[in-house]
This record gives structure tokens, sequence and C-alpha cells, in this order.
């Protein structure tokens, strides 16, 4: 099935991202999962061909005789974090010629494909009002993943989300197995700070991705407007403004995206949560090779 | 200030055409966006309310109705009175009648000169000067003039008249200077004083002269009897004179007068058993009989000819007699002189000659001859005359439509008149034939040697013309044509045109000693211009010899003898800035309203480039 968002070409790309982080990556993606429980009871899960700084202990040597090449062993534990993807699907993030919605798919299926190379398993949670959607499952290998990547595409973006209930109210949250990336604006009143404090409560790594567009940065119109909110068709509230946009109005407004993107970065500063902010306008790959650098999580 | 452009204030329509711009366009404008919360969250960081926030919100507006405010007053052309340094002179000149009032050899007119020639001293590029003569008809001498030479010749030309001064025609002609240059200061030389003389400054160059005249003449017709009123001013000095009535050239009665200063009387001629006359001759006379030497000598006389019953000799040779005398005497004043014999005939000394069934061996020397029914050849005319036809005939008019004659058949109904005699006239070449029947020419009209001559080949004792209307409005148009009177009226204002009506057979016409019509430049009347006050004798010369003498008198201005003047107001209140249409004093002020209108103009300008900006600035 022919992609338009999550082209081949892209995977493509992703794949040679993820060939140059082999052996690279530390932190989220395989490597090194630390976990809290020492000398608790693991299933062995895999074979994988030893590489260089793989812990000697773990060679298996009946394989090493066998095949006169090292192999060490996996375990489920460090093998298998599960990476969960909430997205917002409010009408905010699915409004046409923002590309937002182009944006927020690509960096799902970057950072799912980057999880499922290495073998950690992943969710995609759709937030729709109060609550999240699970419309695949959880996702373990390559095939799933693609399968899952087929309909991605087809995710609608419309109405309103909160955050906080849609998180809170999802099922299975998982404990200290995983990151969970929100991907969003944060354009909301919903308290998604106290949906991070919850996730990180149950022992969850958290990163916040949040994608704007240019006009949301930099409005690029003025003068006397109603301004309609794309949710608020959907919305008991009037979230419509009539605004003189002059120069004070740009200016002020400038401030408060300012303030506003400041405070999340605080936010999850003070927290110890990954903050990505994406332009819906910028080369999805270059960004996010810069932001993933930026934050150590490749060398 | 004032407003010179007052329909210019309908720019200020714009002001609430602009309010209600901003009332019904549409102000804001929906936009999809995707969401609305950064903006919400801006409008903390909009600054405090602060003090005259609705000036800053509406100050676009404000702007831009001081736009249209400013765009209004330059419409509108204030103007304002500044100070002008050039003063220029505008001055009237009376050069009337009264003007030659003289006092010691020197007219008033003569002063008034003299100051003019001072006034040059002052004369330069920036000080221009005019003079307007002041007269029936004012023109200008000189205007806006800054040569001084030519000033001074221009003054040499200057002439005074007999007429009066039309000051408010004058006026008219320095307000068109006054619309040149507003800083231009009038003056009216002249020798009146005024009470209230508005913007213009009068100067009085009289002098107390001492004037007595008839300032006008009254006759009536009462019981039988001419009665003759004079009036007779007296001014700026006591004085005594005759007052003598003349009739007919002979002195009828004296009055003695003794009148004060400022005097003015009505002397009555009465109870003279005067049934006609002539002419009548009244004027003042000093003690000793003398003509007065007063200040102004041709209104100390008053003189008529009597043209009202002028006599017009007629000899009337026929048998019907009592037709055509009838018929004369109805329709003028005729002598009709009727020989009994034909050696009474007479043929010099008459104005008209009427041959009824008769022709002289002999045509008169002097005035217009009718030949009715001529029975022979009419001597020294080409005309042959006939037999006698019968029959019954009824006139007609001819083609002769273009004949200057025409007039005789005035009223005149030829189809009504009828006849059973004809006399055949032929060889009617140089003659207008008016009337005709069944082709034989009737009436005809000519003339012979300067001589009118009438011809009416109708016997009128076989034809009904003399028993009809038709009869006397024919006699009365013949002898309208025929017999004229010199003049139509013997007194005569300065100014006037007197038209002369020459005489059959003037071979030459005088007035006042000129000639001013022969036998060569014959006409039937003749225009002459009377611009001087007077007695003028009209004489005409006949070609016989014989010397007919009439008079006219021509008068001068009754207002102009009367030197009592302390006139109230000059008539002139206020100016008029025709150019400006406002209302002002000219002078040293003038209306200046180019420097007013650039400085609202440029403000305008500034205006409109803050305008601008605040535009651009709102839409950043």
């Amino acid at each position: 099935m022919k992609r338009n968002i999550i082209s081949d070409e892209f995977i493509s790309q992703l794949e040679a991202i993820s060939l140059n982080m082999k052996g690279l990556m530390k932190g989220y993606f395989g490597g090194n999962h630390k976990t809290s429980s020492y000398g608790s009871t693991v299933e062995f899960a895999d074979f994988r061909e030893y590489v260089l700084g793989d812990d000697i202990r773990r060679i298996d040597w009946n394989l090493f005789s066998r095949f006169e090449k090292y192999f060490i062993k996996l375990f489920v534990d460090e093998r298998q974090m599960h990476m969960q993807f909430f997205i917002d699907c409010s009408s905010s993030m699915g409004v046409e010629g923002t590309k937002k919605r182009e944006t927020a798919l690509k960096v799902l299926a970057a950072l799912g494909f980057i999880s499922i190379h290495n073998m950690d398993k992943i969710s995609y949670k759709f937030m729709y009002g109060d609550s999240s959607l699970d419309k695949f499952g959880v996702i373990c290998g390559k095939d799933a993943y693609y399968r899952a990547l087929d309909d991605l595409e087809n995710i609608k973006f419309n109405g309103e989300v909160d955050i906080e209930k849609a998180i809170k109210s999802s099922p299975s949250i998982g404990h200290n197995d995983g990151l969970t990336v929100i991907v969003s604006d944060f354009l909301t009143e919903s308290n998604f700070k106290s949906a991070v404090d919850y996730l990180l409560y149950n022992k969850r790594e958290v990163m916040l991705v949040q994608i704007l567009s240019s006009d949301e940065l930099n409005p690029g119109y003025n003068g006397r407007n109603i301004l309609m909110d794309s949710e608020g068709a959907d919305s008991i509230v009037d979230k419509s403004l009539k605004i003189n946009i002059t120069r004070g109005a740009y200016e002020a407004y400038q401030q408060a995206v300012k303030d506003y993107l400041a405070d999340i970065k605080n936010f999850c500063k003070s927290r110890g949560v990954d903050y990505l902010l994406l332009s819906s306008d910028s080369n999805i790959e270059k960004l996010l090779l810069e932001q993933l650098y930026a934050k150590g999580v490749i060398k | 200030m004032y407003i010179l452009v007052p329909l210019g204030l309908l720019a200020l329509i714009g002001i609430p055409a602009l309010i209600i711009i901003y009332i019904i366009k549409p102000r804001y404008q929906k936009r999809n966006i995707t969401s609305t919360y950064i903006w919400k969250l801006s409008l903390k960081y909009r600054k405090r309310k602060i003090p005259l926030e609705w000036l800053q919100k509406s100050l676009l507006l404000l702007i831009q109705i001081c736009v249209i405010g400013l765009i209004a007053t330059v419409l509108i052309q204030p103007a304002v009175q500044v100070s002008s340094s050039e003063v220029e002179k505008a001055i009237i000149l009376d050069v009337s009648y009264s003007m030659q009032a003289t006092n010691n050899k020197e007219t008033r007119l003569d002063r008034a000169i003299k100051q003019l020639e001072k006034d040059l001293n002052s004369v330069s590029d920036e000080n221009k000067l005019t003079i307007i003569l002041g007269k029936e008809e004012p023109t200008y001498l000189v205007r806006r003039e800054s040569s001084v030479s030519l000033i001074k010749y221009a003054l040499t030309t200057i002439e005074a008249t007999y007429e009066e001064c039309n000051f408010d025609e004058a006026i008219k002609l320095a307000n068109t200077v006054i619309d040149e240059n507003p800083s231009t200061m009038v003056y009216y030389y002249t020798d009146c004083q005024y009470k209230n003389t508005g913007y213009v400054k009068v100067m009085d160059f009289s002098n107390n002269e001492w004037n007595i005249a008839i300032t006008d003449v009254q006759k009536e017709f009462v019981n039988g009897e001419y009665i003759f009123t004079a009036h007779v001013g007296n001014y700026n000095k006591n004085a005594n004179a005759k007052l003598v009535l003349s009739i007919d050239d002979e002195i009828i009665e004296t009055k003695n007068l003794s009148l004060k200063s400022n005097e003015e009387i009505d002397i009555t001629f009465d109870g003279l058993d005067i049934f006609s006359y002539n002419n009548v001759r009244i004027e003042l006379l000093d003690n000793n009989s003398n003509p007065i030497k007063d200040s102004l000598e041709s209104d100390n006389i008053y003189f008529e000819q009597n043209y009202d019953n002028v006599i017009h000799e007629v000899e009337l040779v026929g048998k019907t007699n009592t037709f055509m005398s009838s018929a004369l005497k109805a329709n003028g004043n005729v002598n009709i002189f009727t020989p009994k014999e034909e050696k009474e005939i007479v043929f010099t000394d008459k104005e008209l000659y009427v041959f009824d069934s008769y022709v002289p061996k002999q045509l008169p020397d002097d005035g217009t001859v009718w030949f009715i029914n001529p029975t022979e050849d009419i001597p020294n005319l080409d005309l042959v005359v006939g037999n006698v036809v019968t029959g019954d005939f009824t006139m007609s008019t001819t083609n002769n439509t273009n004949s200057k004659f025409k007039s005789l058949l005035d009223y005149v109904n030829p189809s009504k008149i009828e006849a059973t005699q004809l006399r055949v006239i032929a060889n009617t070449e140089g003659f207008d034939v008016l009337l005709e029947c069944n082709g034989y020419p009737i009436l005809l009209v000519g003339e012979y040697n300067n001589a009118k001559i009438v011809i009416l080949a109708l016997n009128l004792h076989y034809s009904n013309l003399p028993i009809t209307m038709n009869f006397v409005m024919l006699i009365r148009n013949m002898l309208k044509y025929s017999v004229n009177t010199t003049t139509n009226k013997g007194i005569y204002n300065v100014g006037e045109k007197l038209t002369i009506n020459a005489k059959t057979r003037t071979s030459e016409l005088f007035f006042d000693n000129s000639v001013i019509m022969n036998s060569i430049s014959y006409k039937d009347s003749m225009e002459v211009e009377l611009n001087r006050p007077g007695i003028f004798e009209i004489k005409q010369v006949l070609s016989n010899g014989k010397i007919i003498i009439d008079k006219i008198f021509v008068k001068t201005p009754a207002s102009e003898s009367n030197f009592r003047y302390t006139v109230d107001s000059l008539a002139v209140d206020k100016y008029v800035n025709l150019e400006l249409g406002i209302e002002g004093m000219p002078g040293a002020n003038v209306f200046d309203y180019s420097k007013l209108t650039k400085y609202f103009a440029i403000a305008l300008l500034l205006l409109i480039i803050v305008e601008w900006g605040v535009q651009y600035r709102e839409q950043y």
C-alpha cells in the first residue's frame, strides 16, 4: 500500500539513521536499559551477535562452539521496553495546510521505527476527547509495525482532547517499563502537566514532543479579525476571539508564545522530562536528528 | 477672517459620510486558525488601560476627520485683511458744467487740474494713478498709469463739459481699479461737499462762486393767453437783478429781483395778453440791463421758438377748392391762398402749390407742387398728358412695393376709390406710380429740380374720392410728405441730437453759421449733435434765394446751476469686491487669501502623511 506521509523513502532514511545509531544508542532505545529490580526472574528471549562493548558474561559458549561466532543472550526485561506514544488527535493538530498532522505522523513513525528496530514494543494511543484509543495494541516486530504504519495515515484529527483525562484513563499505562511520548501542540487548557506527573509516578520515562505550525509561532495575519478556533465547533465554550491585531497585539502574542514555551520547557526540565519543539514547516528528518543529538540520544 | 467660497463648506459633508463608512463597513473578518489559546494568553500582555485609550483607538478616525476639515478650509478660501505697502490713487474728476464756474479768471476745473498736477509727485511704478472723467458717460483719462509724462500730457487734453457728472457710473470704473489693487484710494474732485462719503475722499474745489440762474421756465395757456413762470436761483451772494421777458424780440415786461444768497423763487409773467408767439426770451440782466457777469453765464437766459403752431403757406388753384381746402385744413396748420384770377397766381413764397385741373405755364420756384387732373403737359416734365377716358373705374395699387413714397397710401383703401373719368398720362419715366386703374397711372410721385411733384390723374368731380375718408387720409399723407417743420421742438439739452428737416428746394442749410448741407448733399433731414448751450440759428437758403431762419435753444442741466450743494450722501456706502464677493473698505488693507490657503494646504499635506503613517503602523 502506498503511503503518502510515511513513505518508503522516509523509512529508508529511518533505517539509515538506525544503522548509524547502532551501538551508539543509550538511554531510551536499546542498549543498557537499567532496571530497578536486580535478581528478579527473567525470561530468555533471544540471541544476538556479540558486538564490542557487550558484557562478555552473557556470551553463549554453546553457540560459539557451534558457529564459532560470539552471541549473547537477551532477556525480556532488557530487551522489550514498552514505548507508548500518546497522540493528540484534536482538530488543532489536523488543520489543513499546517502540516502538523504530517509532522506528528512522521514523528510517530520515526520514533516507533527506532523503538522496533531496537526490539522494543510500542503502542500507539490516539487521544480523542477524554480517552485514548489503542487501535493497534502492542506492536512487536517490524511486520506488525509496518502494518500499523499503513493505517497510521488514515488517522482522523477532530474535536477536542483533554490530555490529562485521556492519559490517566488509559488502562495499560505501564509501570517502570519504558518511555511515554506525548505528541501534541499543547495548545490546550487541559492540565497535561498533571498527566506528566502521573506518568512519572508510574515510573515511566516521559518525552513531550510539541508540534507547532509557522502560523502559531509567527502569525502572518493582522487587522481586525474574529479568530475561529478549529476546535470551537465541537466545544461547548465559545473559543472564538475578536481581536484587532495591531503591532502591540502581535508583540504581545510573541511574548505569550515565548513565555508559554519556556514554561513547558521549564516544567519538563524540572521533572527531568525531555522536550522537543518541532515546527511543522521544518525538515523532520533533520530536525529529529538534531534534536535527538542535542538530547544526547545519539552521539 | 472672511470666507470667500462658502460653498466649500459642503466638503464637511465628508465627515458624517466618513463616520457612516466606519459604522457600516465590516470591521472584523472571520479567520480560521488552529487555536486561539495563545492569543487569549496574549491578552494579558497587552498594556493596561491608559488614560485616553479611546483616543488611541480613534486616532485614525480623528486624523481623517481633520483631513476633511482642512480640505473644506482650503476650499472656502479664507481671507484676512493685511496691510499693504502699495497706495494707488483713483481720482474721479468732475468735469460737469458747474466746474466751469469762474472765480478770479480761474475755474473750478482749473484748480482741480492743478491739484492733479501735484498728485503727480507721488506717482511711481508702485503708486499708479487713475483719472476718471466724471461726465454723462464717464471714461478713463488714464488708468493705472505710472508714467508721469504721459499723465501730464493727458491732463492737457481735459475739456470741461456742459453735462452732469454721472458719479454712479464713475465709481464703477474706480471700483475696477480696486478689484485689481485693493489698496487703491478713491478720490472725487468736485465742487460739492458731502456728509457721508463712504470710502471715497472728496475734495471740494468750489470757492463760493456766485451764480444766479434761470433754472426752469414753465408756460401755460390759460384763458386764451400764455403765462410764463421762470424759476430763478441765486447762490452764494445777495444779488439784485432784472428778469426781462421778450416776445418775438420785443421786450414785454421787466421785473426787478432782489435775492438773498441761496434763495430760489418763481417769477410769473401773466396778464400780458400774449395770445400767440413765435419766440419767447427770458433773461437775467444786471441793474444796467447788461448781461450778468456771474460765474456761469449760459444759465442766465431762456429762449424758445414756438414750433407748436407752424403755419404752412398753401396756394390752391382750381375748381374743387371746397373739397381740397377742407381736407388741407383738417390735416394741418395751413394758410390757404386761393387766387381769384389767373394773374393772382403766385409761384413763390409758398410751401405747397395745388393746381386742380389747371397747369401753369411755369413751375413754382419753391415748395411742393400737386397737380390734380392736369389738363395738359406740365412744363419741364417729360410726362405726356393725354385725353380723358370715361368708364367705370376702380383704383388699385401697383406692384411698386419698394417705392419710397409708398407711405402716401397709408390708411388709404384704393379699391374703394371709384371714378368715371380719368386723365391719361403717359411717359411716366422718373415717377413712381402708386395707384393705377386698368393700366392707367393715377397717383404719381416724383421730383424735379429738388422739388417734390405729386400728380393725381383724377377729376375729383367724376370720382367718389372727395366724399370718402380715403380723400382725407390721402391728403394727410400727401401733406405730410410735402411740407414739414424745420425741427420738432425748440428746446434741447446739451448732448441731445437735433434733427433738421430741410425745406423743399433748400440749396444750403446752415447751423450755427456753418454749412451742414448743400444741393449736392441734399437730404430731407440732417442730424446735428448739440454739445454746448446757447441759442442756435438754423438757416435755410432756398433755390429761389429765399432765406428761412429758425432757432433753437440748448440749455444746461438745472442741477449744474445750483451752487447750494451740501449733499447728504455720496451714494456709495461700501465697496463690494466683485471678484472676492465680499464687502470691505479698500485703502491700506488688502484681502489676502493666498497665504492662508497655502498654510492650510501645507497642514493638510502633513496631516495626510501622519494619517498614512498611523494607518501603516496599525497594519504593521
